[in-house]
């Protein structure tokens, strides 16, 4: 008896001596090793090598605080696992620090100090996207001496600027000081107010440059002069600009000063209010023939390669105006590190000579194949009408161009006679002190709200909008270049190949089978409905219309509605194949491919079996 | 030389065998008697090293079974009862299998199989699968596998067991045969194959060796001059 | 030899499962499981994950009800027909034996992963994927796979019939797969920060998930690693304690 038990308490021994040995040995694992391989193919959990040398450069201190909602998990899934992204990434920033960054969590349930203290960091409750729960996830960043900045809500929408977003907030926050800008611009309000860019509805950006590390000022069309203290001017948007404001720039570029103009043919924003087109006059004409550029205010650079697509009468086609820079016409310069591709829609071109004591470089252009078209033309919203006009050219047009140097001013004496004035302003000359720098891009579209994708939390907030390609990265680039900030600025995450989901695609395949029919009966419908509109004019024009054309209307208008019921049958029809489609792939997924996979096995062994029957035989022989 | 010193095993709290001493040479056939729970699976199992004695050691020239366990069991095999061959394998996958486990080279194994199909007769069946086969072809197919590796101690437990008096026949003239070159330890109830094989006969009774001797001179022990009757007047009944 | 004894274990044990049809089964079913669970129980249409994400989160609870039916006649068998006798008096260590037959099952579940790249490869062809991420996490579901069929192994060894050793397996997998002793330890004892590490370096489904997370932690690889080896060794000391 004595010897099994003996036996048996020996084997109890060892198996829990295992137990424990490989429990301690995992538990240290945790706690000891924190390496880890990054396996995705874009390099999500690394930092980029900007961020990395600007952590090891760092002297400064700086507690990440993040502020995340108890049971996010529950809230909302997609967020919890962006959650958990971040803190993987913030982590991240810990380690490679060398101590000066620490990161702490905070779990913020309502009614309770936690709740208290997320808010009064600047972070904000938003809805979750998927089920409009109000959550907490936000960040804030405060360094040794208390201050604070905040990035409120961490929208997974811009994961791809996540690290971008952090690592500028961090060189901002440990910053000597902060840069100055003044924008000169129609769309926000005048510069007396406290806070006068809150006007910019739909310009997250100038939001987004606040929070980047600038002070932003507004700078009044009608001043002669620009104040002290402003380390860069943006010109957003200049329309019918007086001769004050051609004058306090071009002073202002003989002092050495740093202006960055955005232009444009064709505005967005003012065409989606519907004003009318009728010529656009920046007024800086001439300030830019002094520096030997010109660019024609009513001409659009179009690119047949690289363009976004445009639904007209109901059908997507490449449409030449909007354009998609990439690569390939984006020139190697420090302004332009790490810019990827930009969209531009309606922009105009730059054409230059070469002046003397000043030196151009084209930023960025359009593609080797590409066109320009009367800007006019552009509004006439037909496909046909608007290709008719469009001359295609083998040359690339040059949409953003870098002046420095000297520039000649273009005044011979001082435009302000009142005393009080000249007195606050810097006196004029008229050759150049300094040598200044001229930044000019042909779209200023490229930073308002239609190319920004606002999602989570208020529509405002810059940390909340996700960009759809790197325009907002080449202005925060473009002005750190001008200020000289010295800020970390990080390539953001690269998001090479389009997001697309199963859906999306059994939907385009089931949309792409009836697309001729669709498209013949959209055409149809378009022309009846040209028809009905002329029947209604002749109509209106006649004092006592005939029986015969009131019954012609009352026959198109009974054609129009039997071509929309078309058109809603097909609509029906690709929802019933988009259907069919996702059952046909469950069925494969599910039936087919299991199966398949079974009687491939099978098969494989049923062979091998065969063979060792055979070579069995052979002993037998 | 296969060597059991003072073997002692004990087995759910009860001592089956009690310090058990013999000694096989080659060129023996071994009969192991003993009624039924006397021990003798036990020290099969045992000599095979399926268990460890709790005390004692096997010795199969010079080499100790537990200290040299691959090196003894290399040259010794061991058929259970029960036949222990694995029922979806064919009878050709289960002796590749078990000349495999015997570290066999490719020569060995063909000559070997070669030899012990036709010997045991397996031929016909060597494509089917274990579970179809007959009592007898198991038992064949048992042994086969067992006796691959020429080994130098054959260890079989109630060898003819449930097999038609033809195969019987068949399969002690094998293993007498296989006998008069290395050690054939069987275990058996029936007097007759001790009669017709076995040199020696070690009889067990309630885990002692009580009798090792030849058939010969076991038969003497009583006036009928008859082993059936020798071996129960030793086990008592 | 060591290897060798194993390759031919594994070799024996491998061959045994095709010979039943169990196998085929095993392979239909979880094939079909995965394909369910990815395409109905999260939203996989809509939101395609880059990495399958879909896919690969419902691993561990399959496994978990799929690797005891494979492990399940790995020593039962040996028990019912006899075999184990036999096995065991042959010159070979009990350590090839376990391992052999634990990386029989292991292969078996790997084909059984390797079902799935169908579903891989037509996906792979609609929407753009991160293939290299992937493949990382097919490997890391292939060593999770593989802890679950040692530990699975390892019960079944002490288990005489093939549904004592099922059930009793399946009942270890489950609680290691699908308890998540972190969330428990958070719940119940978030202020006690030894248990919440303990709770943490324990969890199962989380060092799987920090896996296919695209970080792949050193640690998490090795406690997948350590799982296997100190289930073998219970394996092999369970065979120890049958033999005596």
């Amino acid at each position: 008896m004595s010897l099994r038990l003996g036996k048996n308490i020996k084997l109890v021994y060892m198996g829990v001596g295992i137990a424990v040995l490989t429990a301690a040995l995992i538990f240290c694992l945790n706690l000891v090793v924190g390496g880890y391989w990054d396996v995705t193919a874009d390099d999500r959990f690394g930092l980029d090598k900007d961020t990395v040398k600007w952590l090891e450069d760092n002297k400064y201190g700086v507690n990440i605080r993040f502020y995340v909602s108890k049971d996010l998990a529950q809230k909302d899934v997609a967020l919890a696992g962006y959650a958990d992204y971040v803190r993987r990434l913030l982590a991240e920033y810990q380690r490679r620090s060398n101590g000066q960054i620490k990161v702490s969590a905070v779990e913020v349930v309502p009614f309770t100090s936690s709740q208290t203290e997320a808010e009064r960091a600047g972070v904000k409750e938003f809805a979750a996207p998927d089920n409009k729960k109000y959550v907490y996830l936000g960040l804030s960043f405060t360094d040794e001496n208390g201050r604070t900045l905040a990035i409120p809500q961490l929208a997974p929408e811009r994961r791809d600027e996540l690290e971008s977003d952090i690592t500028r907030l961090l060189s901002v926050l440990t910053a000597n000081r902060r840069p100055r800008l003044g924008i000169l611009s129609p769309y926000f309000r005048a510069a007396e107010q406290k806070n006068p860019l809150r006007y910019a509805e739909n310009l997250p950006f100038v939001d987004q440059l606040e929070t980047l590390g600038y002070d932003v000022v507004s700078l009044s069309k009608t001043s002669p002069f620009v104040p002290e203290g402003i380390d860069a001017v943006l010109v957003f948007y200049p329309l019918n600009l007086e001769e004050e404001a051609l004058y306090a720039l071009d002073q202002y570029l003989m002092w050495g000063g740093k202006v960055m103009v955005m232009m444009d043919v064709l505005a967005e924003e003012r065409f989606k209010e519907k004003e009318m087109f009728i010529g656009y006059n920046s007024g800086l004409q001439r300030l830019l023939k002094n520096a030997g550029v010109l660019y024609r205010e009513d001409v659009l650079a179009g690119d047949n390669s690289n363009s976004r697509e445009l639904m007209l009468s109901g059908h997507f086609i490449k449409y030449p105006f909007w354009l998609i820079v990439t690569n390939d016409g984006i020139a190697e310069h420090p302004v332009m590190k790490g810019t990827k591709k930009l969209f531009l829609n309606h922009s105009g071109f730059f054409e230059y000579t070469p002046q003397q004591n000043l030196r151009t470089t084209v930023l960025f252009s359009t593609g080797e194949n590409s066109g320009a078209l009367p800007a006019v033309k552009a509004i006439n919203l037909t496909y046909d009408g608007l290709l008719k006009d469009y001359l295609l050219t083998d040359k690339r047009y040059p949409l953003a161009l870098l002046i420095e140097g000297k520039f000649k001013s273009l005044f011979d004496r001082p435009i302000v006679s009142s005393a009080q004035i000249l007195a606050e302003m810097p006196p004029f000359l008229s050759l150049p002190l300094k040598e200044g720098t001229l930044l000019l891009v042909g779209d200023s579209d490229m930073a308002a709200a239609a190319l920004w994708d606002a999602k989570a939390g208020q529509k405002h907030d810059a940390f909340a909008a996700a960009t759809l390609s790197d325009n907002m990265r080449f202005i925060e680039s473009a002005l750190d270049y001008l200020t000289q900030s010295g800020y970390a600025t990080v390539a953001r995450k690269p998001d090479e190949k389009p997001r697309l989901n199963m859906s999306d695609v059994f939907y385009r395949l089931a949309a792409g089978v009836y697309q001729p029919q669709k498209k013949a009966i959209a055409d149809e419908l378009a022309e009846i409905r040209q028809q009905i509109t002329e029947a209604k004019e002749r109509l209106a024009a006649l004092a006592l219309p005939s029986a015969k054309q009131i019954k012609n209307l009352e026959e198109l208008q009974r054609t129009e509605a039997d071509k929309e019921n078309e058109l809603r049958r097909i609509a029906y029809l690709t929802e019933e194949r988009y259907q069919n489609y996702l059952s046909w792939f469950a069925v494969a997924v599910i039936g087919g491919l299991p199966l398949l996979w079974v009687l491939l096995v099978w098969g494989i062994y049923r062979i091998y079996e065969r063979r060792v029957r055979r070579r069995a035989e052979e002993y037998v022989k | 030389m296969l060597v059991v010193k003072n073997i002692t095993k004990s087995l759910g709290g009860r001592t089956i065998l009690h310090h058990i001493n013999f000694c096989l040479r080659k060129g023996e056939v071994i009969a192991l008697l003993g009624p039924n729970g006397a021990g003798k699976t036990t020290l099969m199992r045992c000599l095979s090293g399926f268990y460890t004695p709790d005390e004692g050691e096997v010795v199969l020239n010079g080499k100790n079974l537990e200290k040299q366990r691959f090196d003894v069991l290399q040259r010794l095999a061991y058929v259970p009862e029960a036949g222990g061959i694995y029922p979806d394998m064919t009878v050709y996958e289960y002796l590749s299998f078990m000349a495999e486990l015997k570290h066999l080279d490719k020569q060995q194994f063909d000559e070997n199989l070669s030899y012990l199909l036709k010997a045991l007769d397996l031929r016909e069946v060597i494509n089917q699968r274990c579970e179809t086969l007959s009592k007898g072809y198991k038992r064949r197919t048992a042994l086969a596998g067992a006796m691959l590796s020429r080994p130098e101690v054959l260890i079989l437990d109630e060898p003819t067991e449930g097999l038609d008096p033809q195969q019987k026949q068949h399969l002690r003239a094998f293993l007498k045969k296989y006998g008069r070159e290395d050690i054939v330890l069987i275990s058996t109830h029936i007097m007759e194959e001790v009669d017709a094989m076995a040199d020696r006969v070690l009889l067990i009774k309630d885990g002692k060796l009580v009798c090792d001797t030849t058939p010969e001179d076991l038969k003497k022990i009583t006036p009928d001059k008859d082993i059936e009757s020798s071996f129960c007047t030793i086990v008592g009944r | 030899m060591f290897l060798r004894d194993v390759l031919t274990c594994w070799g024996k044990e491998f061959r045994l499962y095709f010979q039943s049809r169990i196998v085929y089964l095993l392979l239909f079913v979880y094939a079909a499981m995965a394909a369910v669970f990815t395409l109905y129980a999260s939203d996989f249409y809509n939101n395609t994950a880059v990495n399958l994400y879909q896919f690969f989160r419902f691993q561990p609870g399959i496994a978990a009800m799929i690797v005891p039916a494979l492990t399940m006649r790995l020593w039962a068998d040996e028990y019912r027909h006899n075999t184990l006798e036999v096995l065991l008096a042959q010159p070979i260590s009990y350590a090839a034996i376990a391992t052999g037959k634990f990386l029989a099952a292991w292969s078996i579940a790997g084909i059984m992963l390797v079902s799935s790249a169908g579903f891989w490869l037509i996906v792979g062809v609609m929407v753009p994927l991160d293939n290299g991420w992937i493949a990382a996490n097919y490997l890391f579901t292939f060593l999770m796979a593989g802890s679950l069929c040692a530990v699975s192994a390892a019960v079944s060894a002490f288990c005489y019939n093939v549904l004592a050793a099922f059930l009793s397996s399946l009942a270890v997998c489950i609680v290691l797969a699908a308890a998540r002793f972190s969330s428990w330890a958070e719940k119940f004892m978030p202020d006690n920060l030894l248990i919440m590490q303990l709770s943490k370096a324990f969890d199962f489904g989380q060092q799987y998930n920090d896996l296919i997370s695209g970080q792949a932690r050193f640690a998490a690889v090795a406690y997948f690693v350590l799982v296997i080896g100190a289930a073998l060794w219970v394996n092999i000391i369970a065979v120890e304690y049958k033999r005596s």
